[in-house]
C-alpha cells in the first residue's frame, strides 16, 4: 500500500479517536467553548462589516482603492505571520516530535514522513488564519452584496494561497536548521553585531519628524498609500490573493483562473523544492540536530540569581529559586522564545513605524483614540502570551511533579513563583510598549503615566487569572502546550482575560475621555468624576488577580499527585 | 544478520561511539552492556536509521544501512525504551497501521494481530484508545507492532523496563523463538538475568569502545571473575565509575 495512503488513513483514524474522546467531555464544557468561538467570530463579523461600511459611508468615491489597499495588507500580514509560524511549528514537528522519531525508523521513505508533517503544521498554523479570515472576507463579501460563487472562490483561493507561506516556512526551518548544527555560534555572534544595529535604526526612527496632515485629509490619504504601495508589489503572493479577490467580487472568472492557477503553481513550486530537499538532506538533518551538544556545557546561570537576588530580594527564597528555574527553561527552548519574539517583535515594529503615518501630528482625541487601540493590541499580545506560556505552566511540570512534591518547599511559593514568573515577563512586555507607543504618539507625560499604570494593572490581573486558572484546572497528563491550552480551562483563561482587557482598557478610556471633556479634546483638565473610572479599573485589577489565584492555591494546596 | 565496521559517533567534540566493529549473524541473541552513557543507545539509533554515524558502515542483512535505508527497514524491527503510540488510537488501530506501512496483505495482518494479542495477553484492551494504557501495556503493543512483518533483525532497547515478571517471562521466550526462526536479535540493557538466561553473545561498551566480547564463559575467562555475570561486568568496567552521560 502507497506510504501517503498508510499515513493520511492514520490521520483519520487519529481523528476519529479525538471526535471519540471530544464525546466524552461534558456538555457544559463543549456549550461554553462552542458559544464563546461563535461571539468571538461574530463580534469579529460586526467589526469588519462596520469598518467597511463607514469607508463606503465616508470616502465612497475612493472606497475600491480603500479596500484594495486593506485587502493587501490584511492578505500580506496573514501571509508573513503564516511563514513565521509555520517556521516554528515545523522546525518543532519535524526535528522534536516524537512522533517523527517513530516514523523515521519505519519502512517509509523520508520525503513522505516529510510531507506529512508539511501538511499536519499546515493545518494546524492555517486553521486561525481561516478562523479569522472568515468574519473579515465574509463581511466585505455582504457589504458589496457579492453572490454565492464569490464565496466559493474564496475558499478555493485560500487553499493554495495559504500553501505558499507554509512551504516558505518549512523550507525556512530546514535552512536554519542547517546553519544552526554548522554554525551556531557563528550566527550568534552575527546576531549581537546586527541586534544593537536594528535598534540604533529602530530608535532613530521613532525620533524622526514627519509631515504634519490631518487625519483622513487627502494629503493624509496619499501619504498613507505611499507608505503602503509596497503591497502591491506584484511578486508578492499576497498581491495575487487580493487581485483574485477583486475579481471574484467583479465576477470576472478569468482573472480569477489565472490568479488562482498562479498561487496553485507556485505553492506546487515551493513545496516541491521542500520535498526534494527533504529527500536528500531531511535524514542527515535530523541526525545532525540530535547530534549537537553532547559536548556542550551550560553555564550554571548564576547570573539569574544574582540579577533575581538584587531585583527581587524581597521576594522568599524558594521563590526565587522557581523564578530562576523557570527563566531558565524558557530562554533555553528555542521554540517558546522564537514564538514570544515574533509576537512581541511584531507588535514593536508596528510601534516604530507609527510616525510613518503622521498619526503623532493629530489632535491629542486622535493621538489618545490611537493610543487606546495600541493598548487593546498590547493587551491582546499580553492575552496570546499569559494563555500560551503561564497558563500551562503548572501542568507542564507533568512527570515532573514529584520533584516539586516532595522538596521541603510549600506549593504556595510554587505558584508564587510562577505568579512572579509572569507578572515580570508581562509587566516587562506590556509596559514597554505602552512607553513605546506614547512617546511615537508624543502623549502628555502625565497620559504616557497613565497608559504604563493601566498596562502594569492588566499584567497583574492577567498573571492572577492565568496562574491561578492553571492551579485549577491542571492536566498533568499532557507534555504539549497547545493542547493544555485548547482545554476547558485554557479556553476559560483566554475568554475571562478577553472579558477582563475589555473592561480595564474600556474603564481607562472612560476616565481618560472624561480629562479631555473640559476642552473638547484639545488638553487635559482635572475632573474627579474621572476618578470613578480609574479607581474601578483598579479594583478589578485586583479582584481579577487574587479571587482566581484563590481558588487555584486552594485546590493546587489539597491537589493529591 | 548485522554488520558494523569501524563505528564512530560524535556529539560535537565527544566521541559516543569508537570504532566499533562487530557481526551478528541470524539466529543469534546479542546482549550489548555497558555502564551509563557508554553509547549503547547511540549504536542502536545507528542501527535502526535515527542517527548517521560519522564514519564506517552499517550492514544489515547485507544491504548497507544508509545508502539503502527503506530496504534495510523492511527487515528490521526496533522497539525503543520509551515506547511510542498514538494516544487516539487504539492498539489494534496502531497494529493495523504498522501492517499496512510494512505492505503486509489485508487478511495476513488480521491473522497477525490475533496471534500476537494471545501471544501478549493484549484481549483486553486492545480495542481502547491507548491514552489509557499503562506502561507495560503499551510495550507489549509496541513488542507486538516490531513482530508484526516477522523481521530479520529485531533491534530491542531496555526491554525490560516496563515489564511485570509475567511480562519479563513472556519476553525472554520471545526473544529466543525469533533467534529459534532465524532472527539476528541485538539487545541493549542493564538487565543482567536476560542476558544471562537468553544471550549468546555479549558485548561490553565502555566510553565508546567495545572492551569485551564474547560468550558468558569467554568473558568470565577474560576478566578471571568465576562468578555470575554482574561480577564479571563490574570487573570489566571498574575503571567506569562517574563515567560521561551521552544518551
Amino acid at each position: 500500500m502507497n506510504s501517503a495512503r498508510v499515513l493520511f488513513e492514520l490521520k483519520c483514524c487519529q481523528l476519529k479517536g479525538r471526535l471519540q474522546s471530544f464525546r466524552e467531555h461534558s456538555y457544559l464544557k463543549i456549550f461554553v467553548v462552542t458559544t464563546f468561538g461563535l461571539l468571538f467570530w461574530a463580534g469579529l463579523f460586526w467589526m469588519f462589516y462596520l469598518g467597511f461600511e463607514f469607508i463606503r459611508d465616508r470616502v465612497p468615491d475612493q472606497a475600491a482603492i480603500i479596500h484594495h489597499f486593506l485587502f493587501g495588507l490584511f492578505f500580506l500580514s496573514l501571509f508573513v505571520l503564516l511563514t513565521l509560524s509555520n517556521g516554528l511549528i515545523s522546525y518543532a514537528s519535524l526535528f522534536r516530535a516524537r512522533e517523527t522519531a517513530f516514523l523515521l525508523t519505519g519502512p517509509i521513505p523520508t520525503e513522505s514522513v516529510f510531507a506529512y508533517k508539511f501538511f499536519e503544521s499546515l493545518s494546524f498554523s492555517s486553521w486561525a488564519v481561516l478562523f479569522l479570515g472568515g468574519p473579515f472576507l465574509v463581511a466585505y463579501g455582504l457589504g458589496e452584496m457579492a453572490s454565492v460563487s464569490f464565496y466559493l472562490t474564496l475558499i478555493l483561493l485560500f487553499l493554495p494561497f495559504v500553501m505558499i507561506p507554509g512551504a516558505l516556512g518549512v523550507l525556512g526551518a530546514l535552512l536554519l536548521s542547517s546553519v544552526l548544527t554548522r554554525y551556531r555560534r557563528g550566527l550568534l555572534r552575527i546576531s549581537m553585531v546586527l541586534l544593537p544595529i536594528v535598534l540604533v535604526v529602530g530608535v532613530s526612527k521613532m525620533l524622526e519628524g514627519n509631515r504634519q496632515a490631518d487625519l483622513f485629509d487627502s494629503i493624509w490619504v496619499q501619504q498613507v498609500f505611499q507608505k503602503l504601495t509596497f503591497v502591491h508589489h506584484p511578486l508578492l503572493p499576497s498581491y495575487w490573493m487580493n487581485q483574485g479577490v477583486v475579481s471574484a467580487r467583479e465576477q470576472r472568472w478569468v482573472d480569477v483562473a489565472f490568479w488562482g492557477l498562479l498561487l496553485l503553481a507556485n505553492a506546487l513550486f515551493v513545496f516541491q523544492v521542500g520535498f526534494l530537499i527533504a529527500r536528500g538532506y531531511y535524514r542527515t538533518l535530523w541526525s545532525s540536530i540530535h547530534s549537537i551538544g553532547g559536548s556542550r556545557r551550560v553555564r550554571a546561570g548564576l547570573r539569574i540569581d544574582r540579577l533575581l537576588e538584587i531585583g527581587f530580594g524581597y521576594l522568599r527564597r524558594q521563590t526565587r529559586l522557581f523564578l530562576a528555574k523557570d527563566i531558565r527553561i524558557f530562554l533555553r527552548d528555542p521554540i517558546q522564545l522564537g514564538q514570544f519574539l515574533v509576537l512581541v517583535g511584531l507588535l514593536w515594529l508596528y510601534i516604530i513605524n507609527l510616525r510613518a503615518l503622521s498619526y503623532d501630528g493629530q489632535r491629542l482625541s486622535w493621538r489618545v483614540l490611537i493610543a487606546f487601540l495600541n493598548l487593546g493590541a498590547t493587551s491582546l499580545t499580553l492575552t496570546t502570551l499569559s494563555s500560551r506560556f503561564v497558563f500551562p505552566m503548572l501542568s507542564l511540570e507533568g512527570q515532573r511533579f514529584w520533584v516539586l512534591g516532595v522538596v521541603p518547599v510549600s506549593r504556595d511559593s510554587i505558584l508564587a513563583g510562577k505568579f512572579a514568573f509572569s507578572l515580570i515577563g508581562l509587566s516587562v512586555v506590556s509596559v514597554g510598549l505602552a512607553f513605546g507607543s506614547s512617546a511615537m504618539l508624543r502623549l502628555p507625560w502625565s497620559l504616557t503615566g497613565i497608559q504604563c499604570f493601566v498596562m502594569l494593572l492588566v499584567s497583574v490581573g492577567i498573571s492572577g487569572l492565568s496562574v491561578g486558572l492553571g492551579a485549577l484546572y491542571p492536566d498533568f497528563h499532557e507534555d504539549d502546550p497547545s493542547k493544555i491550552v485548547a482545554g476547558f480551562g485554557g479556553t476559560l483563561n483566554l475568554i475571562l482575560s478577553l472579558g477582563f482587557i475589555v473592561m480595564a482598557i474600556g474603564g481607562t478610556s472612560i476616565g481618560v475621555h472624561l480629562l479631555l471633556l473640559g476642552t473638547g479634546g484639545r488638553s487635559l483638565t482635572w475632573n474627579p468624576w474621572c476618578l470613578i473610572p480609574f479607581v474601578a479599573v483598579i479594583f478589578l485589577s485586583v479582584a481579577t488577580c487574587f479571587f482566581p489565584l484563590r481558588m487555584g492555591r486552594k485546590h493546587f494546596s489539597c491537589l493529591e499527585l | 544478520m548485522i554488520r558494523i565496521e569501524e563505528l564512530v559517533k560524535r556529539y560535537g567534540g565527544k566521541i559516543a561511539v569508537d570504532h566499533l566493529s562487530l557481526e551478528i549473524p541470524p539466529g543469534e541473541i546479542f546482549a550489548l552492556l555497558g555502564p551509563n552513557g557508554a553509547g549503547k543507545t547511540t549504536t542502536v539509533k545507528i542501527l535502526v536509521g535515527l542517527l548517521q554515524a560519522c564514519s564506517g558502515r552499517v550492514e544489515i542483512c547485507g544491504l548497507d544501512a544508509r545508502s539503502e535505508s527503506i530496504r534495510t527497514r523492511r527487515k528490521i524491527a526496533y522497539v525503543p525504551d520509551q515506547p511510542y503510540l498514538y494516544e487516539k488510537l487504539t492498539g489494534r488501530e496502531f497494529l493495523l497501521f504498522m501492517g499496512r506501512m510494512f505492505e503486509m496483505k489485508e487478511e495476513e495482518i488480521s491473522a497477525r494481530i490475533d496471534e500476537l494479542s494471545i501471544l501478549f495477553e493484549m484481549e483486553g484492551f486492545l480495542d481502547q484508545l491507548s491514552e489509557n494504557y499503562s506502561h507495560g501495556m503499551k510495550q507489549r503493543v509496541v513488542f507486538s507492532s516490531a513482530l508484526m512483518h516477522r523481521p530479520e533483525v529485531l533491534v530491542v532497547d531496555e526491554p525490560m523496563v516496563a515489564f511485570d515478571p509475567r511480562g519479563a517471562r513472556l519476553v525472554k521466550d520471545l526473544l529466543l523463538e525469533e533467534a529459534r526462526r532465524g532472527c539476528a536479535v541485538f539487545v541493549s540493557t542493564h538487565s543482567l538475568d536476560l542476558v544471562e538466561e537468553t544471550a549468546n553473545r555479549i558485548g561490553i561498551l565502555r566510553g565508546g569502545r567495545l572492551i569485551a566480547l564474547g560468550t558468558f564463559e569467554e568473558l568470565q575467562k577474560e576478566s578471571g571473575v568465576d562468578a555470575r555475570l554482574e561480577d564479571v561486568f563490574l570487573e570489566l568496567t571498574r575503571e567506569e565509575a562517574g563515567g560521561n552521560e551521552f544518551c
